[in-house]
């Protein structure tokens, strides 16, 4: 699949990836949000390594470290200007979602434009 | 023979059946990138089952225990910046905690359950962006074999593998330097900005995550900076380093304004170890004698060590350590000599991290220095292991153009491959790790003193049910009874008072005075009899006493008219002090 065609199909991408993640939870309760965490992650590394043909290994490895650093700081930010965390975990999931498997598309188009 | 004896065994074997499997496989010519990825990342989790296996479902260690609480309480009550009892710099570099946290919230795991999740991801992931720093300098197949060195490697089983926030700091500084290496050889303006723009966000968490993490790799950026300087690859320019130099130092300011913002003492808690553990060897120099050392509530007297003697460790394995320094003095010679002529910003990043692992090997010889030492391995093999696999790889190439096509084929050459994994895992295990009271390593399976959870537990559980809320419990510091106590009966509620001994007084004085505000007090007896230099029990206070602390100092707690002995496990004893 090329980027340009990825591109037009990104919204698509972006509500599969959040259905991915909510899907488990909701069918099996919060455990299987561990299974829904593993689509971003997924998402990303296919994106990842296609918008910048970067080995499996490079795309693995920074995706998991970008999702974990993201909500590690993200969690940070929410808590040291006192906001109760709870009711914002989804907000940052949409957003991780967004970026992941949009994100590294566009700044594909961006570099192939450039 | 010890009963210990065998668990060398054992380890040594269940490890080098795993290793020697995903060697044997990834080291493939014609294997496909994902497949390599995949193994790379099973050899990274791999790494990991040491020290999961030792404790699957509960903390083990000292300052795992800190930033259990640390979690805990975060998510109970969502502040940021608590006073810890146990490892005061957790309060200010929280990023490990709120990743837990975060995990936490989003899975409805376990504390314990998030950390673990998030450690095991950390390793794979580390063990394939080390494949790729590699991949830098060298081809595919030499790349995996320093990963899987890497994986391979006795700090990233051990320390970086704890419930802690080293364990975030290391993949974030691996995962910068990756990104930044990336950068230094991308033509492509955009590309080379997002490469720099992922960094920076690495970076930047990494400065919250972990002190000793974000020096070295602000270092380590600086060193890749004069890199690109020095030997720019082709199609960059001089000045594309810019940004990554203007981020360098903008980011080493805010690290340093951290400190001072925070009033942390970072750099004092640091640099204490790497001056005693000068001390220490300069004590040996003719003309010079002895001193006692104090460094963050420690008193180390005499504080020498002997690598390998404190264990019975099997034969291979101390032949193997001891091969094992120069073995890569001639790699690393012979690694500098195949890149020679391929400068680049990769080779002066892994050769200056090389030396460095070279720099810290005197300070082994010191109980304070060893501590710097293997900490700084987390960063130093980065480079080490890189020199291992090009210089065993130089080494293979010329002993195949020997007429001696055997020994070049490509089943020999993975099998030879494979079976350096293992000989560099069971060497480095043992150069590695022998500090027993700091380090499971090679006393995994029992024999270390502080392994005995279900006892800890045990009494946790005791105090939970049998002793009122709100006691006041007096114990070592450091002592994980105590810590798995209050964890537990925060966790229901109920507020124990830990009662961290004030400085200045001996322990039977302590005792004494504070008889009106002690319920219990809490003694493991192993450490009674463990030397008092090795430093834990109630060795804050040794400064204050003439002599070190003999067992009978503290045994004679039993003797103790006003203290009752209402609890014996195997190796605690809980006394309770009888009211005036």
């Amino acid at each position: 699949m090329t980027p340009e065609r990825m591109r037009v199909l990104l919204p698509l991408w972006l509500v599969l990836a959040g259905l991915a993640a909510y899907g488990p939870a909701v069918i099996a309760g919060p455990s299987g949000t561990v299974a829904g965490l593993a689509a971003p992650v997924l998402f990303g590394f296919v994106s990842f390594q296609r918008a910048f043909h970067a080995e499996p290994a490079f795309a693995f490895g920074a995706v998991v470290l970008l999702v974990l650093a993201y909500w590690s700081l993200a969690t940070l930010i929410t808590l040291w200007v006192g906001l109760p965390f709870s009711s914002h975990t989804e907000l940052f999931l949409i957003v991780l979602l967004g970026i992941l498997s949009s994100g590294p598309l566009i700044l594909r188009r961006r570099i192939l434009d450039s | 023979m010890p009963k210990s004896f065998w668990n060398f065994h054992l380890l040594f074997l269940s490890l080098g059946i795993i290793f020697a499997t995903l060697s044997w496989n990834a080291l493939r010519k014609d294997l496909a990138p994902a497949l390599r990825t995949g193994l790379l990342a099973l050899a990274g989790i791999a790494a990991y089952l040491p020290h999961f296996m030792h404790a699957p479902l509960r903390p083990y260690m000292n300052d795992e225990f800190a930033h259990y609480l640390q979690a805990m309480n975060m998510f109970d009550d969502g502040k940021l910046f608590q006073a810890n009892p146990i490892v005061d710099q957790a309060a200010n570099y929280p990023c490990f905690e709120t990743m837990v946290v975060a995990l936490r919230h989003l899975t409805h795991l376990s504390t314990y359950q998030s950390g673990t999740l998030a450690i095991a991801c950390l390793h794979a992931a580390t063990v394939c962006l080390i494949f790729q720093i590699a991949r830098g300098v060298t081809g595919t197949r030499t790349a995996a074999l320093a990963a899987l060195f890497y994986a391979a490697s006795p700090q990233f089983s051990f320390v970086d593998s704890l419930l802690a926030y080293e364990s975030l700091g290391l993949p974030l500084t691996v995962g910068a330097i990756a990104l930044a290496l990336q950068a230094s050889r991308t033509t492509q303006v955009a590309q080379r900005g997002i490469y720099l723009g992922l960094c920076t966000f690495l970076t930047v968490t990494c400065i919250f995550a972990h002190h000793l993490s974000s020096y070295v790799l602000l270092f380590s950026l600086a060193v890749i900076s004069i890199g690109w300087l020095l030997a720019p690859a082709r199609g960059v320019t001089r000045g594309n380093s810019a940004p990554l130099i203007a981020m360098t130092a903008i980011a080493s300011v805010f690290a340093v304004a951290w400190v001072q913002i925070r009033h942390a003492g970072t750099f004092k808690y640091l640099t204490i170890y790497l001056q005693n553990g000068w001390t220490t060897i300069t004590d040996h120099l003719p003309g010079h004698h002895p001193k006692v050392q104090e460094f963050n509530g420690y008193v180390a007297v005499g504080a020498t060590r002997k690598p390998l003697g404190t264990a019975n460790n099997p034969i291979y394995e101390v032949l193997l350590t001891y091969a094992f320094v120069p073995a890569s003095v001639v790699l690393f010679v012979i690694a500098v000599l195949s890149l020679r002529r391929r400068w680049s910003a990769h080779t002066v990043l892994l050769l200056t991290l090389a030396t460095m692992y070279f720099l810290s090997l005197p300070l082994l010889f010191s109980q304070s220095g060893q501590s710097a030492a293997h900490r700084s391995w987390a960063f130093t093999y980065v480079g080490l292991v890189v020199v291992w696999a090009i210089g065993a790889a130089a080494v293979a190439k010329k002993v195949s153009q020997w007429r001696m096509p055997a020994l070049g084929s490509a089943g020999t050459l993975r099998a030879v491959g494979a079976a350096t994994v293992v000989a560099f895992l069971i060497a480095s295990y043992g150069a590695g790790i022998n500090r027993y009271e700091l380090f499971p390593g090679p006393f995994l399976f029992g024999s270390d003193g502080r392994n005995v959870p279900n006892e800890l537990y045990g009494l946790a559980t005791w105090f939970k049910t049998e002793v009122p809320a709100k006691s006041v419990i007096a114990s070592d510091a450091r002592t994980t009874t105590l810590i798995c106590g209050e964890a537990d009966m925060l966790r229901d509620g109920k507020q124990a008072a830990a009662l961290i001994l004030p400085p200045g007084m001996p322990t039977g004085h302590i005792i004494k005075d504070f008889r009106k505000k002690i319920d219990y007090v809490v003694v493991d007896n192993r450490l009674i009899t463990t030397p008092s230099q090795q430093g834990y029990y109630f060795d804050k206070y040794e400064a204050y006493v003439p002599q070190p602390l003999q067992p009978s100092s503290i045994t004679k707690l039993a003797d103790v008219g006003w203290l009752t002995n209402v609890k014996q496990t195997e190796h605690y004893t809980v006394y309770k002090v009888v009211k005036i």
